[in-house]
């Protein structure tokens, strides 16, 4: 009856529950029409530095939009009062398809969008062209949430109102970056998220004034929090954590009234089903997937929480807990799991929900009052000590396991395995408890070794649009290292960024579980190609850095080198390198050309029975001078130079080295051609494979010994 | 289900404990659970009193007189208000259903004490007649009923006098009240609901001892 029960459920969310995963070509070439749309703004209108945006629910297709402005600079101040949640706006405009991610490891915008139901996104030309009337009950609550946002702004200092509209608000976005990721590296997220922490603080505080200061009667204060509850939750950012926590406690409230008994596992079943039938796409949200994981596993384990007397122990047990529930989800979306984290999170939850958490919420209620300057300042320390406490473990203590998550019947077992552990746990079976414990620990340093035990090295041609990054990975982990990691540049002033290495690079990396890096070979000194290496080189163990003997490195990356422990080393024509076993021979540049491109290192090596050439951005002099020097060289695979430009690729070059395989990385519509027509007719004619990642994105090459295969990213 | 003490709705939370095995019937609510105390830690080897001395200073002095019939004795629970109350209620005022609340923990510590011990026999501590007419049921007899093995109602009492009204010193004073209706030559368990001073075990022991039973042990539901 149970099992008919349990495998009825299993079926109706199997089929209610839709697949995100489309599979329409992913970069068309041909674009929609311009057309008018007609439809109502649904949630809050987002306004960051760069852009605007909002969702709008297109009435005669009923489908959800993205809409989006992007400011002109960020000095531009957007006037938008007709921009109201609940308004029904008309405008001209073309659906696009939000961008996929292209490489391995990558966020992917397309699929979680996809998550929120909305599969185009339309871009405005300027903010006038939208005509909307009216506006609904949510608007007014955006409205509080921005009014009070603004408020904060303007009553405390930056930091602290950072903190306070991250804790109050739901609104991290003011809190530095390096700190978010900081938190998240150790799993300390969840304290950004408002959840049944901040909830229950919020109810604990009502109860409170109304009860303590004798304003409301208990059962009046009981159907206020009902109302009031939802509406916060609204205010707090509606993320699915705050509405788990809120609609936990509304339920908990009708059901004392109500005069029925009821457990909490049933009350939190009973939320998760209403949500997911309310919103199916919500099971792909990370936060919901984390939230009612954590929160299921709690409960659980009251009991067992409870049988400790002292506090401490208490929240060990807690953030151990937690762990053990979404330690896969973290592998699955993060690709890391920090052991110490438990500890950390034993120290440093406390002090949050203790102190910061409910001073926050105070500070917000005594800011019209001048004593919240000398409490700013107060908090401003405090919250100092800890990012330096926390500075401190992350530079002496960070050992993470990096797992490129674990297969959907891992899991299974990883969750059986948890039961069971906690029930011996539970009961103070100790040796039981040990034994599943270290099933546990066996079945994830399982996933952790798999690349130490592979026969299979991977060469990544990494998507980073107009540049080059190539990631090498030696069978066994014998070596990994990099040809070029370029970064993009801002128009118009071409300052390199680091989105090109957060975006792209460092979650590759991650993906695959490398925390070290054995060399990192820049064939020469343009953004492009060498833009990325510093911030490789500051966060990756590095063993080595090699360039070329005419590459000169500016004192910058040559103190940061220096301070990180890299040894550099300078190579011409005729030197060998050797990573891990992997020999690569230099055979380019042999005399100073006098600009970068021209003194490209050009490396000739091997992988799974296939030569390979790498000319970074060489020129065609350079490809005559190459053809000369080594009269009989035939080549399986080219690098492409200089992303398939017309300066580079010679005729005569292409048709005596004759390669099987063409790679070009250019960026997609980049502003140069690349790669020009002339350049691909040229591959064509000696008969190569042209690999490209503007149309293939990533290209994976996955070889053994004596053999290998390209896989392309994009179908 | 409804909690046999405070007839509140038992609402059975779910925990690592119980999420994969299927719900068990429940007899007490969560809280009034929690208010029975269990014997845990160290306790006397002997009589299964809390103690942190391997055998107490009660069994040391038991040593000292005569010989000692009583091989040990086991027993659950600490003697404590609340199951005071749940006793009086059940032997006294005849609410004979609340045996069912002891029952579980009765018969799964009996497989851990006592399961290695095959070919033995529970002989309940009877109550004298008029003390079972006043009564209506032998609460001993109703324990033993629980466990696994034979159970064989080998003594019958002669005195009819309360052993809860007297004193210590009247108790272990206080002739053999028991009789032996059969001999044994089978080791022996005795079964009674609680272990206060030992005496009464003890004379049902002796009797039993002296009649060809080679073992006495005593199984006991609390230490008083």
């Amino acid at each position: 009856m149970v099992l008919l029960l349990a495998s009825a459920f299993l079926c109706f969310f199997l089929l209610y529950i839709p697949k995100i995963h489309d599979l329409s070509p992913v970069f068309s070439e041909e674009s929609f029409p311009e057309q008018t749309f007609n439809g109502q703004i649904i949630g809050p209108i987002e306004e960051s530095s760069s852009r605007i945006q909002f969702t709008l629910k297109d009435t005669p297709s009923n489908k959800t939009y993205l809409i989006l402005y992007f400011k002109n600079d960020t000095t531009e101040i957007a006037r938008y009062p007709h921009l109201r949640t609940g308004a029904t706006c008309k405008f001209q405009g073309i659906p696009e398809r939000p961008d996929p991610s292209t490489n391995p490891g990558e966020f992917d915008f397309r699929n979680y969008l996809a998550s929120k139901k909305i599969t185009y996104q339309v871009y405005l030309e300027s903010l006038q062209e939208i005509t909307c009337t009216g506006q609904n009950l949510l608007h007014r609550f955006y409205t509080l949430r921005k009014n009070i946002t603004t408020y904060l702004d303007k009553r405390v200092s930056t930091g602290t109102s950072s903190w306070m509209k991250g804790l109050v608000l739901g609104d991290d976005s003011a809190i530095e970056e390096e700190t978010i990721e900081l938190f998240q590296r150790w799993s300390l997220s969840h304290l950004l998220a408002i959840s049944g922490l901040h909830v229950g603080l919020f109810v604990g505080f009502l109860y409170l004034v109304f009860i303590k200061f004798n304003v409301l009667t208990k059962e009046k204060a009981q159907w206020l929090i009902l109302f009031i509850l939802p509406g916060y939750a609204v205010v707090a950012g509606g993320e699915p954590s705050i509405w788990r926590a809120s609609m936990m406690v509304v339920c908990f409230v009708i059901l004392r009234k109500l005069n029925s008994t009821f457990n909490y596992t049933d009350v939190l079943s009973f939320v998760f089903i209403s949500f997911v039938i309310l919103n199916p796409y919500l099971v792909y949200q990370v936060g919901f997937q984390l939230s009612f994981l954590v929160t299921f596993g709690l409960l659980l384990s009251q009991r067992w929480i409870a049988t400790s007397n002292s506090l401490i122990v208490q929240g060990f047990k807690i953030s151990f807990v937690a762990q053990m529930m979404i330690l896969p989800m973290l592998l699955h979306h993060f690709y890391t799991f920090q052991p110490l984290s438990i500890l950390v999170n034993t120290l440093i939850v406390p002090y949050f929900s203790l102190l910061v958490i409910p001073s926050m919420f105070m500070f917000v209620i005594v800011s019209p009052f001048p004593i919240i300057q000398v409490l700013d300042k107060i908090f401003l320390m405090a919250q100092n000590l800890l990012l330096t406490f926390l500075h401190f473990l992350d530079k002496h203590f960070n050992y993470p396991w990096t797992i490129d998550g674990m297969s959907i019947e891992a899991v299974a077992v990883y969750y059986m395995l948890v039961i069971w552990f906690m029930y011996f746990v539970q009961l103070k079976h100790n040796l039981k408890a040990f034994f599943s414990g270290t099933l546990i620990t066996v079945l994830i340093s399982y996933f952790a070794a798999i690349p130490y035990f592979s026969s299979y090295g991977i060469i990544t041609m990494l998507d980073i649009g107009q540049g080059d990054a190539y990631v090498v990975e030696l069978p066994y982990r014998r070596g990994v290292f990099l040809i070029d990691a370029g970064a993009g540049v801002t128009f118009p002033e071409r300052i390199p960024t680091n989105s090109k290495y957060k975006k792209i690079i460092q979650p590759y990396l991650k993906s695959r579980g490398i925390t070290k890096l054995d060399a990192i070979i820049v064939t020469h000194k343009d953004v492009d190609h060498s833009g990325s290496v510093n911030y490789l080189a500051g966060e990756y163990k590095t063993d080595m850095i090699i360039v070329s003997d005419y590459y000169e490195i500016e004192q910058a990356s040559k103190d940061l080198w220096a301070q990180e422990n890299i040894a550099v080393h300078h190579v011409k024509q005729g030197d060998q390198i050797n990573v891990g076993g992997q020999i690569l021979h230099v055979m380019a540049p042999n005399k100073d050309k006098g600009s970068p491109n021209e003194n490209s290192i050009v490396l000739l090596t091997e992988f799974g029975g296939q030569s390979w050439l790498f000319t970074g951005d060489i020129g065609r002099e350079e490809e005559k001078e190459f053809i000369n020097t080594y009269e009989h060289l035939s080549i399986d695979v080219l690098k492409v130079a200089h992303h398939g430009s017309s300066s580079s690729s010679d005729e005569t070059f292409l048709e005596q080295i004759e390669p099987a395989f063409a790679l070009i990385s250019a960026g997609r519509n980049n502003r140069y051609g690349h790669p020009t027509e002339e350049v691909i007719a040229g591959l064509e004619k000696v008969g190569a494979m042209i690999l490209r990642t503007d149309k293939d994105g990533a290209v994976q090459f996955v070889f053994n010994r004596e053999a290998g295969t390209f896989y392309k990213f994009l179908p | 289900m409804y909690c046999l003490w405070c007839d509140q709705e038992i609402i059975s939370s779910v925990n690592w404990g119980n999420l994969m095995l299927p719900p068990r019937s429940l007899t007490l609510c969560e809280e009034c659970e929690g208010k029975l105390e269990r014997i845990t830690g160290s306790r006397c080897e002997k009589c299964s009193r809390k103690s942190a001395e391997q055998i107490c200073s009660d069994c040391q002095w038991w040593s000292t007189q005569k010989r000692e019939v009583l091989a040990k004795n086991h027993s659950i629970y600490v003697y404590n208000a609340f199951m005071k109350e749940i006793i009086a209620k059940w032997k006294y005022r005849g609410d004979y259903v609340l045996k069912k609340v002891f029952e579980e923990a009765f018969l799964e510590a009996f497989r851990k004490e006592f399961g290695k011990y095959k070919d033995t026999v529970l002989v309940p501590i009877p109550l004298s007649d008029a003390r079972l007419a006043e009564r209506g049921f032998n609460q001993a007899e109703a324990l033993a009923r629980q466990l696994p093995i034979q159970s064989k109602n080998l003594l019958t009492r002669t005195d009819s006098e309360k052993q809860s009204k007297k004193s210590r010193k009247q108790r272990i004073a206080g002739k053999n009240p028991f009789i032996m209706t059969e001999t044994l030559n089978k080791p022996a368990i005795l079964v009674d609901d609680i272990y206060t001073t030992g005496t009464t075990l003890r004379h049902a022991a002796e009797l039993l001892r002296q009649n060809g039973c080679p073992k006495v042990s005593s199984y006991t539901l609390i230490r008083g």
